[in-house]
């Protein structure tokens, strides 16, 4: 398993020959944290398991980072290093769900995101369709999940992006108001080990529940812990600017929204909203 | 097609033009009837120079990719017949096929209403000799037949290799009619373009027209190259060898010289030189005028113009200029990177609306890049047809290795050929086995032309042919056969004469009546789009010549928006009332025509609900769950094309649900064949997104 290619890429607590090689955490788990690896530095968590063909057929595997070079949002965005420490994660998620609900596996992840940060007790939270998720109204965390699949098994990469410390003045002027960290809003420096193992017990519970057919009282809970409902949006649709309010999600987890001066609802699949 | 003139234009054109010629006092210095003795001599004897004004061809063609309307030019022929011009140049080069194909008027019916309009002015034409106004050699009969069914004064013709016999038809059948022939000397500067060069040139031109005493010589700067030290020597050279020889500099303006260039052109003995309207001027075409008589004044020589008229002119062209501005090229700027590149001012709008149309404006300056090597192998002008054939083999061989190996590909073969151009002295031998092979491939897929061209189609190359391996390239195991058939000979001479009666009956069928002679030549120099421009007009009558051009381009957009025009004589209104909605296909238009209202059903075939096509055979790809396109091809290589060659597994577009990313893979190693939808199009489970041919 040597490889002679990836110079930079040094696992933190193993010989470079075992480079990929998982340790196991929990492997009764189905879906989220049965194996880790970790990587000191990597471009990307995400286009890492994307490339590595074996690893993405580990279900339930979680890669981390130290630090990540190329981190990619959504659209092929970059991920911003905020200077202060960071939680980057993959996870290899193997779901079983009909094909149709595949997309709303992001929504699957972003609450289970949101109820870990809950339980270490940050306050407010919300989220902002379809994974975000807000603290004070500004985002912490970032999720971009991408399907891939080997061997006719479907895998999701669900990549993490959680601002854990550092403060404003490390943040770009222009997202100092968008965009914050754990600490900078609450002033706990969090353990990421601790974060991390809440964030993978939250999503094998909420992917359990989605497998056994509660994805309608995940949804309504979405819906509850995001505050959403009812706030007032716009969106851009085929070129032109939409204003509406949210009303909920619908059986596949989109986001439905009634369009201001129009009788007919719509859901979104792939727009990008702004709250007004 | 024969309606005659008068009765065409807007009224306010033609009213326009009777209290200018009522005001007017004097006659221009050489006009329409002259001999073109009497003309060379009244140049000889003039203490000065004369401007032929391009504002009607030219700078149309250099700037706004020949897109000006005759309804606009028009305006502009009451001020010419007042400025003393020694010409307008207002027809030929690529102005003759473009008023076919898009402005769907007829090179005919321009000459006829520039003739009312401005009556003492020498209409002056483009010519590529055996070439005419089309892009590729024509046999000796069909050039008689052409040239001399064309009112034209001043005939300035010139030859992409500098080929002077393959001017004698036009001179010969110009000449007999006694008009003014024009040969032109194309002009680069490179290292083998030497006055001696430029010397035989002139030479066999003189031969060639019985001496000096009825032709002007053109010196064609058709990139705007020429430095103006360069250019004072050239025609300083002209003149001690032959000083009676008139002289006319012609010069695109692109390197940024153009007004220092003309006037050393001037003060080394050069008679006329070209300029166009200030307000016309951008960076491909000519000098501005008024400031070619200001700064050639200051400096001690007479300009023979009327200023008060050509200062209307100029205004005159701000009253719409504005309608062209779709038309200019995306491409701005001075490019004094020209000297090394050499594309011809009047191709440039063109080569980047290709480009853009291509959707490779991103690769233009690696296709200038190779251009300004290509043309150090083989050895021609870029003016029409040759700038036509550098382009399209050149921009060919760019997009081949950006279509195979992406950017790096096309980084990849500019390195071998600067280094096999600039540091091997194109020595073969001085490559490795590797670079050989590649380049040896380097014409493999050139277009047809070019490899006419290596086969003395078009005449002799000015410096003669290019190297072996050349021929290999482009003809691979069959080069010594082709090499065999290669001819030194011109097209005039090589050339079978067409079966005009053959052609003539084949136009006739396609028209259902007998074809006038002006269908005829049109039919001849371009068939194709001369039968869609006929069909056109069978349909849509004079509108080209008679509409406003914001209402010719756009229509009237909403309820209120009216027209009026002059149609044979007839004053007419036309107001848009109202549009109904779209109903199976059809919407009630209601339009109030000369005060009356009319109601018009029109069919709109793609205001029907669109179908959405679904992946069904395995070379069509589907998307794999609905969302949104939010990339095609991937960040390795970048956009993918149709035509792109992709590899099993490669990405080639990426769909978003919910945040979620679903790479789409090539199935197996194919082409593209095509994309069926676009970037940000939201898409349904299944709905086809490309479909690929396996390689």
């Amino acid at each position: 398993m040597c490889s002679k290619n990836n110079n930079n890429i040094v696992p933190a607590s193993r010989p470079a020959c075992d480079i990929y090689e998982p340790v196991p955490i929990d492997t009764a788990r189905l879906f989220a944290g049965r194996y880790r690896l970790h990587l000191k530095k990597i471009d990307s968590t995400n286009s890492f398991l994307l490339r590595n063909e074996k690893l993405l057929k580990v279900g339930g595997l979680v890669v981390t980072a130290d630090a990540q070079t190329s981190g990619r949002g959504r659209k092929g965005r970059s991920w911003l290093n905020t200077g202060g420490q960071q939680l980057l994660a993959s996870v290899v998620i193997h779901p079983r769900l009909e094909k149709g609900y595949l997309p709303s596996v992001t929504i699957m992840v972003g609450l289970a995101i949101y109820k870990a940060l809950h339980s270490t007790g940050c306050r407010p939270l919300s989220m902002k369709w379809p994974n975000d998720i807000l603290l004070n109204g500004k985002k912490v965390c970032g999720v971009l999940c991408e399907l891939s699949t080997v061997d006719s098994q479907t895998a999701v990469v669900a990549g993490i992006g959680l601002n854990v410390t550092g403060s404003l003045e490390d943040l770009p002027n222009h997202l100092q108001e968008k965009a914050s960290t754990l600490e900078a809003e609450t002033g706990v420096v969090f353990d990421k080990e601790e974060l991390l193992h809440e964030v993978l017990y939250q999503m094998e519970a909420v992917l359990t529940d989605a497998h056994e057919g509660k994805i309608t009282n995940l949804y309504k809970e979405w819906e509850r812990c995001s505050e959403s409902i009812g706030k007032k949006v716009t969106f851009s649709h085929e070129g032109k600017q939409v204003a509406g309010e949210i009303a909920g999600l619908d059986h596949w987890g989109r986001l439905i929204v009634n369009i201001s001066h129009s009788n007919l609802p719509k859901a979104l699949v792939a727009e990008e909203v702004q709250f007004v | 097609m024969q309606t005659t003139w008068p009765g065409f234009l807007p009224l306010g054109h033609r009213t326009g033009c009777k209290t200018m010629a009522k005001k007017k006092a004097t006659k221009p210095l050489v006009r329409p009837g002259m001999t073109p003795k009497e003309i060379v001599r009244t140049l000889r004897d003039l203490d000065g120079v004369m401007i032929t004004c391009t504002g009607m061809r030219d700078a149309g063609q250099s700037d706004y990719k020949n897109r000006h309307r005759i309804y606009d030019l028009a305006t502009l022929a009451p001020y010419y017949e007042e400025m003393n011009l020694f010409s307008s140049e207002c027809h030929g080069g690529a102005r003759w096929h473009v008023g076919i194909m898009n402005r769907r008027e007829s090179p005919f019916k321009e000459i006829e209403i520039l003739r009312e309009l401005m009556p003492s002015v020498q209409l002056q034409t483009l010519i590529r000799e055996t070439n005419l106004w089309g892009y590729r050699p024509y046999p000796k009969n069909v050039i008689e037949y052409v040239v001399e069914r064309v009112d034209i004064d001043v005939w300035r013709c010139f030859s992409f290799l500098n080929d002077i016999r393959n001017m004698r038809t036009v001179a010969e059948v110009v000449m007999k009619r006694g008009r003014l022939f024009q040969p032109a000397i194309s002009f680069t500067q490179a290292d083998w373009t030497t006055n001696e060069y430029y010397l035989s040139c002139v030479h066999d031109i003189v031969d060639l027209c019985g001496g000096v005493d009825e032709i002007v010589l053109c010196i064609k700067d058709m990139a705007g190259v020429g430095s103006p030290k360069r250019i004072s020597s050239l025609v300083d050279a002209i003149k001690q060898a032959y000083p009676d020889l008139v002289v006319q500099y012609h010069r695109h303006a692109t390197d940024g010289l153009a007004l220092p260039a003309l006037l050393a052109a001037a003060q080394a003995g050069a008679k006329v030189v070209d300029a166009q309207e200030d307000s016309l001027t951008r960076f491909y075409g000519q000098p501005p005028i008024l400031a070619v008589q200001a700064y050639f004044e200051e400096s001690g020589i007479k300009v023979h113009l009327n200023r008060d008229a050509a200062e209307k002119a100029v205004q005159k062209v701000r009253d719409w200029i504005g309608h062209y501005e779709w038309a200019e090229s995306p491409f701005k700027g001075f490019d004094h990177m020209v000297t090394s590149h050499k594309m011809p001012g009047g191709a440039f709008p063109s080569s980047f609306e290709q480009a853009e149309k291509g959707g490779f404006l991103h690769l233009m300056p690696s296709i200038l890049k190779v251009m300004s090597l290509y043309n150090k192998i083989v050895k021609y002008f870029d003016v029409t047809p040759g700038s036509q054939i550098t382009w399209v083999t050149c921009s060919g061989i760019v997009n081949r290795y950006a279509k195979e190996h992406g950017e790096t590909g096309v980084q990849h073969i500019i390195r071998i050929l600067s280094k096999f151009v600039e540091e091997k002295g194109q020595d073969m031998s001085k490559m490795t086995k590797a670079e050989q092979k590649e380049l040896l491939g380097l014409f493999s897929t050139a277009p047809g032309d070019f490899k006419n061209l290596l086969l003395g189609g078009y005449g002799k190359l000015p410096m003669g042919w290019p190297d072996e391996w050349v021929y290999k390239s482009a003809f691979g195991d069959e080069w010594k056969e082709k090499l065999k058939e290669r001819k030194d000979l011109s097209p005039l001479d090589s050339l079978d004469e067409d079966d005009l009666e053959r052609i003539r009956k084949e136009l006739e069928e396609h028209l259902g009546r007998t074809p006038t002679d002006e269908e005829f030549v049109l039919y001849l120099m371009h068939p194709k789009d001369a039968l869609q421009m006929f069909d056109f007009v069978e349909k849509y009558g004079e509108a080209p010549l008679v509409l406003p051009t914001n209402v010719w381009r756009e229509g009237l957009k909403k309820p209120g928006d009216k027209v009026e025009f002059d149609l044979l004589g007839k004053p007419y209104c036309i107001e848009l009332v109202s549009v109904g909605k779209e109903h199976e296909g059809q919407i009630h238009v209601v339009m109030r025509v000369n005060n009356k209202t009319r109601v018009y059903k029109i069919d709109t075939p793609r205001a029907k609900k669109v179908e959405i096509r679904m992946a069904k055979a395995p070379n069509e790809i589907g998307a794999p769950i609905s969302g949104n396109v939010w990339r095609i091809g991937n960040p390795r290589r970048g956009t993918i094309k149709v035509g792109d060659i992709v590899h099993k597994g490669e990405e080639i577009a990426n769909l978003e649900a919910m945040k979620m990313e679903n790479p789409v893979l090539a199935p197996f190693d194919a082409q593209i064949q095509e994309i069926c939808v676009k970037l940000n199009d939201s898409v349904q489970e299944n709905q086809l997104l490309f479909v690929l041919k396996e390689q």
